[in-house]
């Protein structure tokens, strides 16, 4: 097997027209001119430069030399199959890039569980601390009600029935306000702070419905999926970045920012264990949990309500609040309350 | 091709005969990888990207060789990340001290961009071979705090000047490392002087401004031009014939392509540029290629070319 070629001796940028012979394992390079061999290299020390379309350059490890193969000698695939030094760092590449693109996949896929762990390993009032230094500006944008004494307490009775109820509730005391807006929406912050936005209690049907998503809210808290959330949102967007090529985008993720945290979604499995506890804590303090299965039939045609963005559909979470109740349900206000509870951001 | 032996006298342009269509077809599998691999490959596909320009580009009809490896771009990218941790989470704790060291950040990012700027140029001039002779950059410790010290220095000047300086600073860090360059043993100088790029500089500016940013094409080829014709090899020399009027089309059409195929025009348009650039550099002068000898090594560490491109730390090479 013989061909044309250029060679390049790897000191001087001079280069030397050339025959090469390929003859076993070995590659022979002549002088065109003299036929005097320049050069004799075992293939197996050749490395081929990727990506030359024109020519093929094989390059000697030892000795940096070069010899230039012009494209159509019709020798590629004998030559390269030689070529077990260049295979090698090839195959270590893509172990390489297998395992930690497997690794970060891997990671990727359990970070909700690893965010949920770390989450609850870390002491309650330390969650409290960070989220003090929070800049509220984003809530201070919605209006805080101020409502008549009537209204407070229909607010305060309902609250009772539901909170505190469990030991867990004194470990992780809530704060609950009561804020302007036309979204009809409710969430939970990390460090036990929970909002309703006024238009959820406007619409509301009973105060069954209020006392079910309270009841929700505070098990959102209370299994510290608020701040998983936030370190879960972390990771994936330095996952993202990473991808992106711009590892530095991660600090973007600024945790005294309150809109990326009320941003944040809880997955279909934090809002199942929510629902769980919800309904248990509306069974334990005989609060029908119907008025909070209602609830959910009423947006079954809304889409663009908020608060069921990312929750598990409707149909699943009435089959929760369809159990039956093991005590007949007591009510929670009087028609009265109820009436002064809708009125409480008028 | 005859094996030169004395002094060959040479006028002869770069020539890039890269395809649009090739470079997609790389631009692309570049891009599936790096998102299948959740961006590690983008260390190989910035390579890949390199190897095709550079290997098709032709002198004296031999073609230069990008010879860097992807790995030795993931590491560099893997000490720039624990870079960034450290300095970011550093900082974090002296400004719980005191938000004076706020402050400290200024002196800390000329550093690196001095640093970058030195080792970004040396990684990827090393790894550039011509007829299997390496070009490259002087590489000691001494070097490198001459030039640190210098950036700062010119920074410095720029920052109290009120920008004044920057032509200066360019030319002076262009020059520093343009004279430490070489092919071979061959060496690189650069002659550009500030005052007259300042004149440059100046014009470029306020004609921009006065033209709504129309005049930029005129600066940006003179700019390069200026650069070009004041870099020497040996006894060889540049010139940049780049017309105005073909860089204007070019950038008109950048924009509106780019806009009217939400990006996908964008490896052709590379080609474009890079046809019309290098394609417009001409060579002249008399060399001796008997006399030129491979000097250099391989040896450089790829953080500061990493940093430069992720950062646009660039001086133009």
């Amino acid at each position: 097997m013989k061909g044309p070629g250029k060679f390049f001796d790897g000191t001087k940028p001079v280069p030397i027209l050339v025959e090469f012979e390929l003859q076993g394992d070995r590659l022979i390079i002549l002088d065109q001119s003299s036929q005097i061999i320049i050069a004799d290299w075992p293939v197996n020390e050749t490395i081929r430069n990727e990506n030359q379309n024109v020519a093929i350059v094989l390059k000697h490890i030892k000795s940096n030399a070069s010899l230039e193969i012009l494209s159509g000698a019709n020798i590629e695939s004998r030559l390269f199959s030689h070529s077990i030094e260049s295979n090698r760092s090839l195959k270590h590449i893509f172990i390489l890039i297998f395992v930690l693109s497997s690794s970060l996949y891997a990671l990727w896929i359990i970070s909700p569980k690893i965010s949920l762990y770390i989450a609850k390993a870390m002491p309650y009032e330390k969650e409290k601390e960070w989220i003090r230094k929070i800049d509220f500006s984003e809530i201070a944008k919605f209006k805080k009600c101020t409502p008549s004494q009537a209204s407070e307490m229909a607010l305060q009775k309902l609250i009772s029935r539901i909170y505190p109820l469990t030991p867990n509730d004194k470990k992780y005391d809530i704060q609950i306000s009561v804020v302007s807006s036309d979204t009809k929406n409710a969430f939970a912050l990390p460090g036990g702070q929970i909002f309703i936005l006024s238009s959820l209690l406007k619409d509301a049907k009973s105060p069954e419905e209020i006392a079910g998503i309270l009841s929700h809210e505070i098990a959102h808290v209370q299994e510290r999926h608020g701040l998983a959330a936030i370190l879960r949102t972390g990771f994936n967007l330095f996952i993202f970045q990473f991808v992106a090529g711009d590892f530095t985008g991660v600090l973007s993720l600024d945790p005294t920012f309150i809109y990326s945290i009320s941003s944040l979604s809880v997955d279909r499995d934090m809002e199942t264990t929510a629902d769980h506890l919800a309904f248990s804590r509306l069974e334990k303090t005989r609060i029908d949990s119907n008025g909070f299965k209602d609830f959910f039939s009423s947006f079954e045609h809304d889409k663009y309500s908020s608060f069921f963005s990312t929750h598990p559909s409707n149909e699943e979470r009435i089959l929760i609040f369809s159990k039956k109740q093991k005590q007949l349900p007591l009510p929670i206000l009087s028609m009265k309350e109820w009436e002064e509870l809708k009125k409480y951001c008028h | 091709m005859e094996n030169e032996t004395q002094m060959t006298q040479i006028k002869q342009s770069l020539v890039f005969s890269g395809k649009g269509t090739d470079f997609a077809f790389l631009m692309f599998k570049n891009l599936i990888l790096t998102i299948f691999t959740l961006g590690i490959y983008a260390a190989w596909g910035r390579t890949n990207n390199r190897r095709y320009v550079w290997g098709h580009v032709s002198f004296l009809g031999d073609r230069a060789t990008y010879t860097g490896q992807g790995i030795e771009l993931f590491k560099g990218w893997i000490k720039l990340i624990v870079l960034y941790f450290i300095l970011a989470i550093g900082f974090e704790l002296l400004q719980k001290i005191s938000i004076l060291f706020a402050f400290a950040l200024i002196p800390v990012y000329i550093y690196f961009y001095a640093l970058f700027l030195y080792t970004g140029t040396r990684y990827k001039l090393s790894k550039t071979q011509w007829r299997g002779v390496n070009f490259g950059v002087e590489k000691n410790k001494k070097l490198t705090r001459q030039f640190i010290f210098l950036a700062f220095k010119n920074v410095g000047l720029t920052i109290i000047s009120l920008g004044f300086h920057l032509p200066y600073q360019i030319i002076n860090l262009k020059k520093f490392i343009v004279d430490r360059s070489h092919f071979g043993n061959l060496h690189f100088n650069y002659t550009g002087k500030g005052s007259e790029f300042f004149k440059i500089y100046a014009k470029g500016i306020i004609l921009t401004i006065l033209t709504l940013g129309i005049y930029s094409i005129w600066f940006i080829r003179d700019v390069q031009k200026y650069h070009l014709e004041h870099t020497k090899i040996g006894n060889i020399q540049f010139t940049f014939n780049l017309r105005a009027k073909d860089y204007f089309i070019y950038s008109i059409s950048s924009y509106v392509l780019t806009l009217v195929t939400l990006g996908l025009a964008l490896p052709w348009l590379i080609n474009w540029g890079n046809n019309l650039f290098i394609n417009a550099v001409e060579v002249f002068g008399s060399v001796d290629f008997n006399s030129i000898n491979n000097t250099s090594t391989e040896n450089a560490d790829a953080i500061g070319d990493v940093a430069s491109v992720d950062y646009d730390i660039d001086l133009g090479f």
